[in-house]
């Protein structure tokens, strides 16, 4: 039956390319999807899948190559074309008004009127029909913000479907949903296929890509990286096409013995998890991993030690001394730095200078009497620059024109001229290419080897099983274990992430 | 820096079209005096919004600030009778609370700018009327010792000595302590800077008339005087009482001046060494220059080359990522709301002193206005983190050029003045925008043409 859903593509991509400035996000990729046919699209974080389903939804347009709707090349330059043409994108972070009802948001923009007026009761009654489709039952008059996020996404699906969408790109739609939610997503999915709907699938859990997929297209460093027939779906292969190589390849970790305790951690309470207790400890010249799932409060953890969400109890401790940190400022005097998750909001002042972001913090520091030592400045800079291997033409470039990895080699920087102590680093590597992630890993590892505690939090378990010493697991704001490198496995960082339940298979990274 | 250069050539092109159609009152010194008195006052409160637009806020208390201030000073000195260092205390002392205020509301409450200054706004005003009960103050002909701050005149050759002399000690310290950092062409620059004021010192000085002879006719005093060339408008005192006095200044009409002497007839009769009789000079510089000189160049030294300055351009742009790298962002914007205040103060006691009589229910209105838009149109941008302190003076100047421009032109009804003022600064910041867009797209597709992007391999 598969075979003869790809004759006839409904959607059809050709050679479609992208650029942006500083970075190549897509280079003649392929994609075709058949009528009612489940198409997963996989790849690493800055693969160029968000750009390409963005491409399609008309949110972007493409430099070069074509887009072909039953056969007949198309021009997807706004969003509404897209709509128009029956493509319909359910973004990764939910494009709802809270405030507003479901029905209202269902027909946001096409509201049924009587005169001028709103017809609620019609909105109602429509609203009702494509709620059912998607087995959702609450009145179409509740306001969307009082909705779980696993409602909300049926809302949006269900909206979706009310503008007789028939081929609908949902971008990571189980990143934020319960184990129970997602389940019941996946039987929406599935019911929609059967009702000829083509579903384009975007996600980092192999697992359900497995139960859920007709096929698997893998998207590398913005290029087709090849694809898997439902057959051959399985984690391995997926892995080795999304990396491009074995994962020891990847990884080359070499353990040394652990010194002293630099980062003490007693009992500290983040505002965000108020109830739950935290308390491990990071040894010099340790790389250790934080894994958990996304709301697990592993940020907030991070931003807590680094001041930007004081703490409520607890007691910090750099090298045996007690820390108080009530600002950023506080941590970084005792050493403490945080390389933060957003880089393009927290790390970077993104308008300025590559050499005025490396000496942010070390401003300070170097300052003669309050004015800017700037013969220190340009040593700092041109030393960052060299050591983090930034290519740039000049460092006066405005940062924001550097691709990602460079970016976020800047941030580093930052904090290696200031000689931390401590180095925290949040997502490290997300939306980075594969040689500057390369390049970030051996780069923790040489701090570690100069006798720096490492302490990152990462969503990717590759690069926690590669790069963590020692991983420590939190779910739903509290630590639920902590496994030496040896006992390191996916079932046994997923079986403490979901909270030491069963390892379900719809929660993600699952290995058969 | 283009950006500079920009309104730089725009103030140049609206003084050369004023001065194309009307050359006689716009070149006149008494006009260029006041263009220059005015600049300098509202450079003054424009520099010191700059600081509170870069950390990406606003200020909308200026105006009422100077009405308080500039009513304050003179109600405190003329009705309450309190000694002037008492008086001048209490100035700073509120302009530094007004400071603190605004920026603790914002910081720690985390009020909106535009919402405090707004009430700040209405809250001044209302006081200040309260307080002086709706009646005008001023110094009358009292407070001789600090009215000059805001209405002396200093000759322009004098002042072109002053600049040669002290850029002559700038130099020689320079080349003494700081050789390595100056380069030829610096130097080079200096000593052209220097000749070129000795030189117009030279040439715009005017020596004084020589007195030939004092008679008196008919109860009247006859001055008989021999005119250095060039000189267009004398000034005369008399000694009365054991002081001098100043009654007027005398236009001299050409055709009254005859081989090169010239007769003048003074009311009453006064014995030759009780008048005084000197040139005008060509021009003279009001003294609000000088204090608007030197809190530019404090103002320029503290944004460019110091860490706080620094700072106020890295949280204009993004806070959280000044605050994620070790910055004391609250503090930062707290001393922007100070240096705000103060410089509202400075501007509003040096406006008073000026013009010597504050309506309670008008002075200072709209100040606020001008000094946003001189700050905008010098380069500040309302999203913050951008700015030049030279570009704002520039922006001071063209809004006083343009208001005179109004004034002069009789082709332009001068109830439009605010229309005109307004599509002009609409027109530079579209132009602005337009040219900043041409250029980052150019920059853009420059580096993807250069192949600037990281890939692998």
């Amino acid at each position: 039956m598969a075979e003869t859903k790809r004759k006839t593509p409904i959607l059809e991509v050709r050679k479609l390319s992208k650029r942006f400035p500083g970075v190549r996000a897509l280079h003649e990729v392929n994609l075709a999807i058949g009528p009612g046919e489940v198409l997963a699209v996989i790849g690493e974080n800055g693969a160029g899948k968000s750009t390409l389903m963005k491409i399609l939804a008309g949110v972007q347009t493409q430099d070069t190559g074509e887009i072909r709707i039953e056969g007949r090349a198309v021009i997807l330059d706004s969003v509404e074309k897209a709509l128009s043409m029956g493509v319909s994108l359910i973004h990764q972070e939910l494009n709802l008004a809270d405030n507003l009802t479901v029905g209202a948001n269902i027909f946001l923009g096409r509201e049924f009127r009587s005169g001028i007026f709103i017809d609620r009761n019609q909105i109602a009654e429509e609203s009702a029909r494509y709620l059912k489709m998607v087995g959702l039952k609450v009145d179409p008059n509740t306001i969307v913000g009082e909705l779980t996020i696993g409602h909300q996404q049926m809302v949006e699906i269900a909206k979706a479907l009310s503008v007789n969408s028939r081929i609908l790109i949902m971008d990571e739609p189980t990143s934020s949903l319960s184990g129970n939610e997602a389940e019941a997503l996946f039987e929406v999915v599935k019911d929609l296929r059967s009702k000829g709907i083509s579903v384009i699938y975007i996600s980092h859990r192999l697992g359900e890509v497995k139960e859920l997929a007709d096929r698997v297209l893998v998207l590398r460093d913005g290029e087709n990286a090849g694809s898997l027939a439902k057959e051959e779906i399985d984690h391995d292969a997926m892995v080795k096409l999304m990396v491009g190589r074995e994962i020891h390849q990847f990884y080359s970790r070499q353990i040394d013995e652990p010194g002293e305790v630099v980062l003490e951690v007693d009992r500290l309470r983040t505002p965000q998890h108020p109830g739950h207790e935290l308390s491990f400890q990071v040894r010099a010249g340790e790389i250790v991993g934080m894994a958990g799932l996304v709301g697990a409060g592993r940020s907030e953890l991070l931003n807590t030690l680094f001041g930007v969400t004081p703490a409520l109890g607890g007691t910090i401790k750099i090298g045996g001394q007690t820390l108080v940190v009530q600002q950023p400022r506080d941590a970084i005097d005792a050493g403490l730095m945080l390389v933060p998750e957003d880089r393009k909001q927290q790390g970077l002042v993104l308008p300025m200078s590559v050499k005025d972001n490396l000496t942010l913090a070390s401003l300070r520091r170097d300052q003669c009497y309050g004015f800017l030592n700037r013969d220190e400045e340009a040593a700092i800079s041109e030393d960052m620059i060299k050591q983090m291997k930034v290519k740039t033409p000049t460092e006066n470039q405005i940062i924001q024109y550097l691709s990602g990895g460079n970016q976020q080699k800047v941030v580093l920087g930052k904090w290696i001229a200031m000689k931390p102590r401590v180095l925290l680093l949040d997502e490290p590597t997300r939306g980075i290419d594969v040689g500057a992630k390369q390049q970030i890993y051996s780069l923790m590892e040489a701090l570690a080897k100069q006798g720096m505690a490492v302490f990152f939090v990462s969503s990717e378990m590759e690069e926690v099983l590669g790069m963590a010493d020692r991983t420590i697991v939190m779910h739903e704001g509290r630590i639920t274990g902590e496994l030496p490198r040896a006992q390191m496995s996916e079932e046994s960082i997923m079986q403490l992430a979901t909270g030491g339940e069963r390892v379900a298979p719809e929660t993600a990274f699952l290995t058969d | 820096m283009k950006k500079t250069l920009g309104i730089f050539g725009l103030l140049m092109a609206v003084v050369f079209i004023t001065a194309a159609i009307d050359p006689d009152a716009f070149l006149s010194s008494n006009n260029i005096q006041n263009l220059l008195r005015r600049t300098a006052l509202f450079g003054i409160i424009s520099i010191g919004v700059a600081f509170v637009i870069i950390t990406a806020g606003i200020d909308l208390s200026i105006g009422s600030m100077v009405c308080l201030i500039g009513c304050g000073l003179p109600f405190m000195l003329m009705e309450l009778k309190w000694p002037l260092w008492l008086a001048l205390l209490i100035v700073l002392m509120l302009s530094l609370g007004v400071g603190v205020f605004h920026g603790l509301l914002i910081t720690k409450l985390r009020l909106q700018p535009f919402v405090v200054t707004l009430c700040g706004l209405l809250f001044y005003r209302g006081i200040t009327r309260g307080f002086t009960n709706d009646q005008p103050m001023g110094f009358k002909d009292q407070f001789k010792e600090i009215r000059p701050l805001g209405t002396a005149l200093f000759p322009i050759d004098q002042v072109l000595d002053w600049v040669a002399l002290g850029g002559g000690a700038a130099l020689i310290v320079g080349l003494i302590g700081f050789r390595r950092y100056l380069s030829k062409v610096m130097i080079g620059v200096a000593c052209a800077g220097i000749g070129l004021c000795l030189i117009g010192a030279k040439v715009l000085h005017l020596p004084n008339p020589t007195i030939e002879d004092v008679t008196q006719v008919k109860g009247d005093t006859q001055v008989l005087l021999t005119l250095p060339t060039g000189v267009s408008q004398l000034s005369y005192s008399v000694l009365e009482d054991g002081a001098w006095r100043s009654p007027s200044t005398k236009r001299v009409v050409m055709k009254d001046v005859k081989d090169g002497q010239y007769s003048m007839k003074i009311f009453n009769a006064w014995e030759a060494d009780q008048i005084r009789i000197e040139s005008v000079p060509r021009l003279s510089i009001p003294a609000p220059c000088f204090i608007l000189l030197f809190v530019a160049i404090a103002a320029a030294v503290f944004l460019n080359s110091t860490i706080y300055g620094r700072y106020l351009l890295a949280l204009g742009r993004n806070e959280q990522a000044a605050r994620f790298s070790g910055i004391n962002t609250d503090r930062m914007i707290l001393l922007a709301y100070i240096i705000c205040a103060l410089l509202s103060g400075l501007g509003g006691m040096l406006f008073v002193l000026d013009i010597n009589n504050a309506n309670p229910s008008s002075f200072g209105n709209f100040f606020e206005l001008y000094a946003i838009a001189a700050a905008v149109l010098g380069g500040c941008s309302l999203r913050g983190g951008e700015g030049t302190i030279l570009g704002v003076v520039i922006g001071a100047a063209l809004m006083q050029v343009l208001r005179n421009m109004i004034n002069l032109v009789d082709a332009i009804p001068k109830n439009i003045e605010f229309a005109v003022i307004g599509a002009v600064i609409l027109c530079g910041v579209a132009a602005d925008e337009l040219v900043k867009r041409l250029a980052s797209k150019r920059k853009a597709s420059k580096l993807i043409q250069a192949g600037a992007t990281s890939r692998p391999e």
